[in-house]
């Protein structure tokens, strides 16, 4: 148990080092945070004017930024890795396939807060709105919905890397699979914004938290089968 | 004859067989669909429809238990046949998807007086073909060495949707939603209606899984020739 711990610290601590010293991931998106949240608020300001609908709307926004943002930027997730064929390597030193993946979900968690915090700044600001009252709550959401995106992101960008297409191939496979998270972090997040009484123990929150269980449990099991044919 | 021309004789025979027994099933199905029942009170003829829809709804949840059964054989075993069982039942999922989306469309112009109503039944199903698509799309342009187990790994994921398309109708209450819960609130109190409902859906699944069968074969055989015209040419 020891020495899996130890594995799996020093894969992530590693994999982490590399994103920080190679910054493309973060670099792309970041920049595509910012650009998406422009995009979306121009169009949002252009047809909703009063600051009443801009904050129905937003919800919705902050989440559309988040899904395009990551689909696009993740294609380039494993890249690094497969041109050095650092994967290859990790499994001749011994080290567990499920070591490997949670270390790279991990990663791409921090990558993808760092950007949907981003994201949601810029909107917030573009667009007028606050959600600072209700920061908790959303926070708890955010993490939920980052997290089991980040482990069927990673487990399908390992699925697209070896295609010619792995960069239209990724969205292509990801959004439909990820749609059912982005209702929730959507109807979550209206809840919020709109005062409701918010719970993690109603269908949606249920339905979230199932859902992050089953990726992150499900990328664990079958990431070996990804990476070892 | 030989063992071999035996063998493959008694198999043809078995398939006739499985093809007279799907035509007799769905031609006796469209006789109580259209002729057996008589009209639904409010909708007309246009619920007739809902004995195609709610039956193909199911035979698409059949093929996606196919995929995930095959994905998970091929997983344990690394047979190719899992493989192509699996393949064979993403693609004919995908029609049966296009059906349920497609009647449900038909169904819903007259009676909601729209095409497509924003509601989670409707948008998970519409994910439901979505990974369908993808499923196809990977096998097509994924990594040519490892496509196998890299769509194995996918319809395993996969399945996870037809959950979410169950649990959908619950996430919303009723009077938000305008997708309607017959079978589940026991809204067919008919016994035609009842009758031609099981009916069709048996015919329906019948029909998918032979649709399966012969998908596989083909995609098996068409293996088999590679392989064959790959040792002629070593």
């Amino acid at each position: 148990m020891r020495r899996a711990v130890g594995q799996f610290l020093s894969v992530f601590l590693s994999m982490g080092a590399l994103e920080l010293r190679v910054r493309e991931t973060l670099a792309v998106m970041l920049s595509l945070a910012i650009i998406i949240a422009v995009v979306v608020a121009f169009g949002v300001t252009t047809v909703f004017l009063d600051p009443a609908g801009r904050e129905k709307l937003f919800p919705a926004a902050i989440w559309i930024c988040f899904i395009l943002n990551a689909a696009v930027s993740l294609g380039r997730s494993f890249e690094y890795e497969t041109e050095h064929r650092l994967l290859d390597g990790l499994l001749l030193a011994g080290v567990a396939p499920a070591s490997i993946f949670i270390s790279k979900a991990l990663v791409n968690f921090v990558v993808l807060s760092v950007a949907h915090l981003t994201g949601v700044v810029a909107l917030g600001m573009l667009l007028g709105v606050s959600i600072a009252a209700q920061s908790t709550d959303f926070i708890i959401i955010s993490v939920l919905v980052v997290l089991a995106y980040s482990a069927l992101a990673t487990l399908v960008a390992a699925l697209t890397t070896g295609s010619r297409l792995r960069n239209a191939l990724l969205p292509i496979i990801l959004l439909p699979l990820v749609l059912p998270l982005f209702f929730c972090g959507v109807e979550l997040t209206t809840q919020l914004a709109l005062g409701e009484s918010f719970s993690l123990g109603g269908a949606w929150g249920q339905m979230l938290i199932g859902l992050a269980v089953l990726y992150v449990g499900l990328g664990a099991l079958l990431f070996e089968s990804v990476v070892r044919e | 004859m030989n063992q071999i021309e035996k063998t493959k004789t008694r198999l043809m025979g078995l398939e006739y067989a499985a093809l007279a027994v799907v035509a007799l099933l769905m031609a006796y199905a469209l006789w109580w669909v259209f002729i057996g029942v008589p009209n639904e009170r409010v909708m007309g003829p246009v619920q007739r429809i809902f004995y195609f829809h709610v039956g193909s709804a199911i035979a698409c949840y059949c093929s996606v238990a196919t995929v995930l059964a095959g994905s998970l054989a091929f997983l344990a075993t690394r047979k190719r046949i899992f493989d192509v069982a699996s393949e064979a039942a993403a693609e004919v999922g995908l029609v049966f998807a296009t059906v349920v989306m497609l009647s449900g469309m038909i169904w819903a112009r007259p009676i909601w007086n729209t095409w497509f109503h924003w509601e989670p039944r409707l948008l998970s199903f519409l994910c439901l073909w979505l990974v369908f698509l993808s499923l196809i799309l990977l096998r097509r342009f994924g990594d040519q060495e490892r496509t196998p187990a890299h769509c194995a790994v996918l319809g395993v994921v996969a399945a996870i949707t037809v959950p979410i398309v169950v649990y959908s109708i619950q996430l919303l209450p009723q009077f938000a939603q305008l997708h309607p819960q017959v079978v589940g609130r026991r809204g067919l109190r008919e016994d035609s209606f009842r009758w031609a409902f099981g009916i069709t859906t048996f015919a329906l699944i019948c029909f998918q899984f032979f649709l399966v069968y012969v998908r596989a074969r083909i995609g098996w055989v068409s293996i088999r020739v590679k392989m064959a015209s790959n040792d002629a040419m070593v």
